[in-house]
């Protein structure tokens, strides 16, 4: 409901959001946006250039007048169409399409250097990731929704005027009776509308479980649940009740609809006969018009009925198209709160947290965190699910800046380097890990590929022990991953995914490497030989570890317990177990298991 | 076999008039059989308009024109255009009130019929259908697309219907007048066979640019997406991805040049056989018979002039409907070898109820449809009644492919498996099923409330007692109290912003009470591998032991520690089962699996020995 309220905007604001729409386009693309409210202009005036035409043929053989003068008429007629044809396939065919395909990709781009400039801490919002991130994802069509809508306005408009016209010349009497009766059948239509929107907003969670128990029957995620118990029956009773519901509604909207359709049907019934007796009237009786008049009058009513039905409901459109325009104007608008420094970052020397707290809204996540590691240095963060370990990783690639105490590198809080620095000099693996759907050379380096960076892409792979299945690979480094684009791509498995995640690493030569649970989706074998791996590439450089596993640690320099976002534990892992503490106890609970013998 | 590919790809996308009529009539059967008012009511409301329309625009002006010529007196001719528009506007406004009602309110019948009807097939099918691409896209598309496709073949048919009448009146009308106009009505068809080349053209059109357009989808949906934004971030990809993005829009302009001034010439020569040539032409020739022969009156001069081009675009009219036809029907296809497939899990005559036993698999061995190579060879193993047997092994190694022809998810290729001396292919499908409970380490959490996440089918008398001893004896039922509604608490976000959120460990312990509650003989449990931290885990690990407890257990570990507890271990490499035995016999064996968790333990065992670095 509350989203109910927010979608109603002002009307005045509603233009203004659509005036900023159309800003953007015309400066992005002038000639497009021009070209296609001409094009509004043209299409709205061939209805009344063919309309007058028409009446001017049959005038022509009311007046009585010569076959060839008529003939003229004709020929002028077929030239016209055939004129208005190669504009309207031209524009539509040729101009258009070109023009808006660069139209959108250079606002897309506009767009995809934000998002990715925008602070990580926006992601976890999910009000802000639906509301922005979602319609930008979606805006192919919505980005021209703006000027399509004033293009068929203006349309409708320049034809009816343009109708109008031709039927003033044939009796303005008739011309203003026409005129009223599409102004109150508009006025019935904007009722009939706003009870649609009405029930469409009950509807949406109606439509919203629907597309759920699509997904649930049709996705593979589900499909063993469903054959191995019988929690389909519970779906597909729930899928019925809320078809009852559905029909619920749907009754009720019928209803109230009833009225307002019997009474447009009405309407239209009364200016139909209205018309045609009133024409016939002063054709037969008065004499006051002629048969050409009388022919192209009905037809000229429906026109008018008709453009004025559609710019009603074309109007409905401004306020979606504001709501999107609003969502654009306000991403666009978007600061990120990581601001870059200005300082240089030469050699990685050290890195200390000082008191770090940092909370995610209200919840605090990191309470008094201290710690400090020189080059070269291996740690590990140990602890439970949810303790805080890989928020630490986070804060040091200022993904998030701390909400207290600070980060220094070097000796110098990290706020004040350049932003891009600072990133380069840290090597990532996340838990979350995710491969894209290129070559793997491309998605070692996450970079544009160059002949020249081969060995570097190789050496990584081998590292990271990925060499055995790169064998394999008919194209090498070049194979292309995912079934993203086609069948013939190559699906990897969680742990070969994890290991180009790890040459990532190795091929940027990073001063500064996180894994964060490296070896989760490898089994024993593969953990043991990445091991080696970090081993032999992380000589001298500084390692910081997420494990759970607790093997891992055995021979890192220093290790951190973490509990509840604070460190409660620290020392070296005989330090540790001499305490007999958390760590201890930790450690135990996995080793007993391998002690048996 | 490149060939047969392209061949059949042709064949996708072309259908025979008759298929594209047989199509047509399956989907409307299946529709009116659902309900039949929606069809019967849109058909007559469609036909009632376009008669209206006709009467209106052009019959009636015929009428009044020709009394005007006669002389006759306007009071007549009002009296008879009253009756002649009234009696049928009152009936269309009658027949539209109704089809407004109709509609709406029996397509949420129809649509719950044939939902209902496919869900019930997508739970027949054996899972293999869900991974064959070329299947589970046709049913993907079938679920998503089936209700809108029903509206629309509905529409297009009985519009279909309503024009082809609307030309029996315009063109009977004018042919009446004077047969030439016939020829009017015969030249826009040369205009209907460019349309087909246009359509073909078109489809050519959008194919090349679909390829195109997936993959500047494809960079969009990186950028925005929350998965890969630290990646974006960290990296240069976002420089990659720009550059892809560059080049998929590159192509799609190129598509466009490609193709642009083909199109536009088509559709110029298209529109010039339809209105361009064909309405000058009909107006002069009835100019011409009415000034220079004198054989036609003016009034039926006029008539002609407004009306030519209502019966020149019903032949487009009936291009467009039939092309649209055509594309419902190529879904319909698809959608009516869906629901016509047989599934092969199905009970074979005879089946009979299983007893209990020993489980045995006998020389199995599977590979996956279309593929060449085996993921299983020749496996035998048993799994006595209370025994506890544990599937060590690499990744991809065949453990998890191994549950799933257990669970008969999938049938083996050779060798058979059989429970109490009984091939498991010979009994019941569902009640062989319901002697197993899973836990899946890609166990999903269902938008239903927690206590029917944990029943997993419909409600029965007593359930609130079971649902609640099996979420304790699972460990988890303090944190659920904690939820708004207890145990009726809905979970996931699907329905409600509000519904919970639950832990992957806390969604584990509700699948785990799945498993307390349903207290089959048997229980399958696959070790979820790193999302826990070790205090966690070794909770789980309890919880699963637990569960497992005097019941035939088989688990899959990835964690050689686990194993060590089980009655006997099988070791798979590359499908086989290379090493089997218990823990103790397997050490003494000093193979691969000694190998693999000595590796593994030697981090935590040397301090044991109080020893350095091994």
């Amino acid at each position: 409901m509350a989203t109910a309220k927010k979608e109603k905007v002002k009307f005045s604001q509603s233009v203004k959001n659509n005036a900023f729409i159309l800003k953007t386009a015309f400066q992005i693309a002038p000639s497009l946006c021009i070209m296609r409210l001409f094009m509004g202009v043209v299409t709205g005036l061939n209805h009344g250039v063919t309309l007058y035409l028409i009446s001017e043929i049959l005038n022509a053989l009311d007046r009585g007048d010569p076959f060839d003068k008529i003939l003229w008429i004709i020929v002028a007629m077929a030239s016209y169409m055939l004129a208005y044809q190669l504009f309207y396939s031209w524009h539509w065919k040729i101009y258009n399409p070109k023009r808006k395909l660069n139209f959108i990709r250079a606002l897309h781009k506009r767009f995809f250097v934000k998002a990715s400039e925008l602070d990580l801490a926006c992601y976890d919002t999910p009000e802000f990731y639906n509301d922005f991130i979602y319609s930008m994802q979606n805006s192919d069509k919505s980005i021209t929704g703006t000027i399509d809508m004033i293009s068929d306005i203006l349309r409708c408009l320049v034809a009816s005027v343009s109708v109008f016209g031709v039927i003033v010349t044939i009796d303005p009497v008739i011309a203003f009776v026409i005129l009223g009766f599409s102004i109150v059948t508009m006025i019935l239509d904007i009722i009939e509308n706003s009870i649609y929107y009405k029930y469409q907003l009950i509807c949406n969670v109606i439509w919203r479980k629907d597309w759920y128990f699509q997904r649930f029957f049709s996705l593979v995620e589900f499909a063993k649940e469903i054959r191995l118990t019988r929690v389909a029956d519970n779906m597909k009773g729930e899928f019925a009740k809320n078809k009852a519901e559905e029909r619920k509604i749907t009754i009720k909207q019928q209803k109230e609809l009833l009225l307002i359709q019997i009474l447009n049907a009405i309407l239209s019934i009364g200016e139909d006969i209205f018309i045609i007796l009133f024409m016939a009237y002063h054709l037969m009786v008065t004499g006051s018009i002629l048969i050409g008049g009388f022919a192209v009058a009905i037809t000229a009513a429906n026109k008018i009925r008709h453009m004025f039905s559609e710019i009603q409901w074309r109007l409905t459109e401004v306020n979606k198209n504001s709501l999107f325009a609003d969502k654009v104007k306000r991403f666009l608008e978007t600061e990120g709160k990581i601001k870059s420094g200005e300082r240089e970052l030469d050699e990685f020397e050290s890195l200390e947290f000082r008191n770090v707290c940092f909370a995610y809204g209200d919840e605090n996540v990191l309470e008094g965190v201290s710690f400090k590691v020189e080059r070269g240095e291996r740690i590990a963060f140990v602890g439970y699910n949810g303790a805080g370990k890989t928020t630490v990783t986070k804060l040091i690639m200022r993904l998030y800046d701390v909400t207290g105490g600070e980060i220094l590198i070097n000796g110098i809080n990290i706020k004040e380097y350049r932003l891009d620095m600072l990133r380069q000099k840290i090597g990532a693996v996340f838990q979350d890990y995710k491969v894209f759907a290129t070559t793997i050379a491309e998605n070692v380096l996450a970079d544009i590929y160059t002949p020249d960076k081969e060995q570097i892409v190789l050496n990584a792979l081998e590292d990271s022990t990925f060499g055995e299945k790169l064998h394999t690979l008919p194209n090498g480094i070049h194979t292309e991953l995912t079934r993203e684009f086609s069948n013939e791509g190559t699906e990897l498995s969680g742990g070969e995914s994890q290991k180009i995640a790890i040459a990532r690493v190795f091929a940027h030569n990073n001063e500064l490497i996180i894994m964060d649970e490296p070896s989760s989706a490898l089994d024993p074998i593969a953990e043991y030989n990445l091991n080696l791996g970090i081993d032999k590439n992380a000589k001298g450089k500084t390692v910081v570890f997420i494990t759970h596993r607790l093997s891992t640690t055995r021979h890192v320099d220093r290790i951190y317990m973490f509990e509840n976002g604070k460190i409660i534990e620290s020392g070296s892992h005989d330090e540790l177990i001499n305490l007999g503490g958390k760590y201890s106890s930790m450690f135990e609970l996995q080793a007993k298991k391998y002690r048996l013998n | 076999m490149k060939r047969t590919k392209k061949e059949k790809k042709n064949k996708e996308n072309k259908l025979s008039f008759k298929m594209v009529v047989k199509d047509c009539a399956y989907a409307i059967k299946m529709i009116v059989g659902a309900s039949p008012w929606a069809f019967i009511i849109r058909i007559i409301q469609q036909i009632m308009s376009t008669v209206l329309s006709f009467i209106v625009g052009t019959y009636a002006l015929k009428y009044i024109i020709t009394a005007f010529e006669n002389g006759e007196s306007f009071k007549s001719v009002a009296l008879s255009a009253l009756v002649m528009i009234g009696i049928p506007s009152i009936i269309m406004m009658i027949v539209s009130s109704i089809d407004g009602f109709v509609q709406n309110i029996s397509f949420i019948k129809i649509e719950k019929k044939v939902l209902t009807r496919l869900y019930d097939k997508c739970t027949d099918v054996e899972l293999a259908c869900f991974e064959n691409p070329e299947f589970f896209d046709k049913y993907v598309k079938a679920s998503s697309e089936v209700v809108w496709r029903m509206w629309n073949i509905t529409w297009a048919v009985s519009n279909l219907f309503a024009t082809i009448i609307g030309m029996i009146l315009y063109g009977s009308l004018l042919f009446t007048m004077d047969p030439v106009f016939i020829v009017f009505a015969i030249l826009p068809l040369f205009g209907t066979f460019l349309k087909k080349k246009w359509n073909e053209l078109w489809h050519k059109h959008s194919t090349e640019d679909k390829e195109h357009h997936r993959r500047a989808q494809y960079a969009q949906r990186i950028f925005y997406s929350s998965e890969y934004a630290k990646e974006m971030r960290l990296t240069n990809a976002r420089a990659l991805l720009l550059e892809r993005y560059d080049r998929a829009s590159d192509g799609r302009v190129e598509v466009v040049r490609k193709y642009g001034v083909k199109e536009m010439l088509l559709e110029i020569a298209q529109h010039g056989f339809q209105s361009i040539i064909t309405n000058p032409l009909a107006i002069g020739y009835a100019i011409y018979r009415t000034l220079v022969t004198g054989t036609l009156g003016i009034g039926d001069c006029a008539v002609v002039i407004n009306s030519v081009s209502s019966l020149t675009s019903t032949f487009s009219q009936i291009t467009d409907r039939y092309y649209r036809c055509h594309e419902h029907a190529l879904f319909y296809e698809d959608f009516r070898s869906f629901m016509e497939y047989e599934p092969r899990m199905q009970d074979l005559e005879g089946a009979t109820s299983p007893s209990l036993g020993t489980l045995r698999l006998e020389g199995v061995s599977f590979k996956y449809e279309g593929s060449d190579s085996y993921v299983l060879k020749n496996v035998t193993l048993e799994i006595g009644k209370n025994e506890k047997i544990a599937l060590v092994g690499h990744n991809g190694a065949g453990k998890s492919t191994l549950i799933k022809l257990l669970l008969r998810l999938y049938d083996p290729t050779e060798g058979r498996i059989t429970l109490d001396g009984v091939d498991i292919r010979e009994l019941k499908i569902n009640e062989y099923r319901d002697l197993f409970s899973v836990v899946f380490q890609d166990f999903k959490i269902m938008a239903l409330p927690v206590s029917e996440n944990v029943l997993m089918r419909p409600r029965e008398e007593g359930d609130t007692e079971r649902i609640i001893d099996a979420l304790k004896r699972a460990g988890v039922y303090d944190k659920i109290m904690e939820l708004p509604n207890g145990i009726e608490t809905l979970l996931t976000k699907e329905f409600d912003e509000d519904g919970a959120v639950l832990s992957v460990g806390q969604s584990q312990k509700v699948a785990i009470a799945h498993a307390f509650l349903k207290d089959s003989p048997f229980i399958i449990l696959d070790e979820p591998s790193s999302a826990l931290d070790p205090v966690a885990e070794s909770e789980m690990y309890n919880n699963m032991m637990e569960a497992g407890e005097n019941k035939g257990m088989i688990f899959i570990s990835h964690r050689l520690s686990s194993a060590t507890g089980a009655d006997k271990i099988y070791m798979l490499e590359n499908g086989e089962v290379i090493e089997s035995g218990s823990h103790t016999d397997l050490m003494a064996l000093d193979g691969k699996y000694a190998d693999m968790f000595k590796k593994q333990a030697q981090n935590y065992i040397d301090i044991e020995e109080n020893g350095g670095d091994a």
